[in-house]
């Protein structure tokens, strides 16, 4: 799928790093393959159907990563402690390499903020082409009456040129950072 | 807090420029981000630059032209969501305020993320004052703040600043040896801050659009730490200049696809967060309390004056990389938070023409570079040029100066007097004239020969060679 590939390319342009699935289930083996690989043992998640579809919580449970969302009592002082962080996004931009994110209940800010590592699974359906369609989202997002506190919008790595104008990533924010796009879902 | 410098451009300059390494480390800075944003316009195209800059001109026109309406409905729209507006005249006022919140709350350690109008107002110093400790979180904020320094770029504050100068600083604040390795020097500010984040009783952040449509406040980082200030600590004040407004999400898109490209000469900074309201109820994380500061400080008296366009910036800092004198002096030179062409503006006019009249007089050669690369078309040099003739105006130009201005003006007002000058001026440079070159000259010329030679003037001048061709006065 051209979109996909498009933002795969844009993404891994910024430094972050991503792949395009068939499949919940091969993104659950992405997660469970990179948690691995990292020696993850604790991670935090969001409360969220995408989440729920592609199974998280048992894969990271099922390789002994202690896992904790909203609903099982995730706090702050948690996320701070934790390796990992997994989320979804309410939008993709391919142009800009932007994921989108409404935060609210049951989707805290620093899951995908306070870990070093974060992947976010997104439905392809959530893709989109350029700019104008982000600013729409965004308008849509912060004219409802139920305004979103924050909407946070990544595009790639968090990263500094502040010594020396050199390129450094995971500065603050997470410098580890994965897009899992799954083709035929929304 | 009086603003008078206690020194001029000119002994600021001279300063600034003994210091070898810092020249040479802003121009190499200043030229890289001048090359970034070249080639982000470049991959735009001339046509959707241009539209771009046009819409975003428009948005801030009609914001500021309209500001008190908008002022008004972003105050309305912020409260409508939790949060409370803070209208604020001056430093004093904003810094009060300020101090009054963090001691209502009781607050020991605040968090910042970048914030220019914070810089202006000086707000940490009054927040230590206050026994509230501010920490900067972006890392060349937090540079400059152990070095106790102003920034010397608007974007990155620490352009001036070598891997040794940082490992230096992180040494002393370490108390043990931080190697010069930039990756090493990330991970000591990275762990350092992130204890700081985690703790804070207050977030602080500037903003770089706030949007009076929803009452949004939106903040570009690239390092992720505004999204810490705004999801850690119980409470999160903006600081704002009341200029940052935009009407509508449609005007925030112009300025959205102008200030990332213009800045650093990315599309889009790694974080863009857009805060309406405090947390909802049923969140983990967020402020509890959202305070806005609106600050005022100067700005509102130039709406409807020649000056007006200057509020439109949107602090990208592109007129300062383009800056033959910023580039060659330095941001510290301005002696005060804004620097560059920006800065030689809004300095006299914020802070007075007493103290910094200077900066238009010296600190500009009006090429006019900044005003081409102004994403929003500001006309910066137009600005400088009027602030010379206010200068003149006001009397800020020595009597001397005046009187000379004058004598040239009667001089060159008539065809045969302005003859005469041409020639006296032929006769009195022959004998300083080396291979039709002058290396020195007397006066205030004296000035341009010292860095430069001055190409002596022609022994036949041009009036009298087109005359010779049958080309001067009188010619058919």
């Amino acid at each position: 799928m051209e979109l996909a590939e498009d933002f795969v390319r844009q993404w891994q342009a910024l430094g972050g790093k991503a792949t395009v699935v068939s499949s919940y289930a091969e993104a659950a083996a992405y997660l469970a393959d990179m948690a691995g690989a990292r020696g993850v043992r604790t991670a935090c998640g969001w409360d969220d159907p995408v989440l729920e579809s592609a199974g998280v919580a048992g894969t990271l449970r099922s390789l002994g990563v202690t896992y904790e969302t909203p609903a099982s009592g995730l706090t702050r002082e948690f996320c701070e402690g934790a390796t990992l962080g997994v989320t979804t996004a309410d939008v993709a931009v391919v142009e800009t390499g932007t994921l989108a994110m409404a935060f609210g209940p049951g989707r805290p800010r620093s899951v995908g903020l306070l870990p070093p590592s974060w992947v976010a699974i997104v439905p392809a359906g959530r893709l989109a082409p350029a700019r104008p369609d982000l600013i729409k989202w965004l308008g849509q997002q912060v004219r409802s009456g139920q305004a979103p506190a924050q909407i946070g919008m990544c595009s790639g790595p968090s990263r500094t040129g502040d010594i020396e104008s050199i390129l450094l990533t995971g500065v603050h924010g997470p410098g580890d950072v994965h897009a899992v796009l799954v083709e035929g879902e929304a | 807090m009086s603003a008078a410098p206690t020194s001029t451009f000119k002994e600021r300059v001279t300063r600034e420029r003994a210091k070898g390494n810092v020249i040479a480390a802003v121009k190499a800075g200043a030229e890289r981000m001048m090359r970034a944003r070249q080639s982000a316009w470049g991959a735009l195209g001339d046509a959707e630059v241009q539209r771009l800059r046009d819409a975003a001109k428009a948005a801030k026109q009609k914001a500021i032209g309209n500001l008190d309406f908008y002022l008004d409905q972003f105050v309305t729209q912020v409260n409508r969501r939790g949060g409370k507006v803070h209208l604020c005249k001056d430093s004093a006022e904003a810094t009060r305020r300020v101090t009054d919140i963090a001691r209502q709350a009781g607050a020991k350690l605040a968090v910042k993320s970048k914030s220019m109008a914070t810089e202006e107002i000086h707000l940490n110093q009054a927040l230590a004052e206050g026994g509230v400790q501010a920490v900067e979180t972006d890392l060349g904020e937090y540079i400059i703040q152990l070095a106790g320094e102003m920034p010397s770029h608007i974007v990155g504050p620490a352009i001036h600043k070598t891997r040794d100068d940082v490992a230096e600083l992180f040494t002393k604040d370490a108390g043990r040896p931080i190697s010069n390795d930039p990756v090493e020097l990330l991970g000591y500010a990275r762990a350092r801050l992130r204890e700081a984040f985690i703790t804070a009783d207050i977030g602080i952040t500037g903003c770089n659009v706030a949007v009076a449509e929803t009452g949004s406040v939106c903040l570009f980082t690239n390092e992720g730490n505004a999204r810490l200030v705004t999801s850690q600590p119980r409470i999160h004040i903006v600081v704002v200049g009341m200029e940052k407004l935009v009407a509508t999400w449609e005007d925030f898109e112009p300025i959205m696809a102008l200030l990332a490209r213009s800045a650093t000469g990315q599309q889009l900074t790694s974080y863009c967060t857009v805060v309406t309201g405090p947390r909802r109820e049923g969140e983990i994380d967020g402020p509890e309390e959202l305070h806005v500061v609106v600050l005022d400080n100067g700005r509102s008296q130039l709406r409807g004056t020649e000056f007006e366009e200057a509020l439109h910036c949107i602090r990208c800092a592109s007129c300062l990389n383009v800056c033959p004198v910023y580039r060659l002096v330095g941001g510290h030179a301005y002696g005060d938070v804004y620097s560059g062409p920006i800065g030689a503006v809004l300095t006299p006019l914020l802070r007075g023409m007493d103290g910094y009249c200077d900066l238009p007089q010296h600190g500009t050669s009006l090429c006019g570079a900044c005003s081409e690369a102004c994403p929003v078309q500001i006309p910066l040099h137009d600005l400088l040029q009027r602030l010379r003739v206010r200068a003149v105006r006001e009397k800020r130009v020595p009597a001397g100066d005046r009187l000379a201005m004058r004598l040239w003006a009667w001089l060159w007002s008539s065809p045969a007097r302005y003859r005469l000058f041409g020639r006296a001026g032929r006769w009195l440079s022959a004998p300083l004239a080396r291979n039709g070159w002058l290396k020195w000259a007397p006066g205030p010329a004296a000035g341009w020969t010292a860095y430069r030679d001055l190409p002596a003037p022609s022994a036949r001048p041009l009036r009298d060679r087109l005359q010779e061709r049958g080309l001067g006065r009188g010619a058919r």
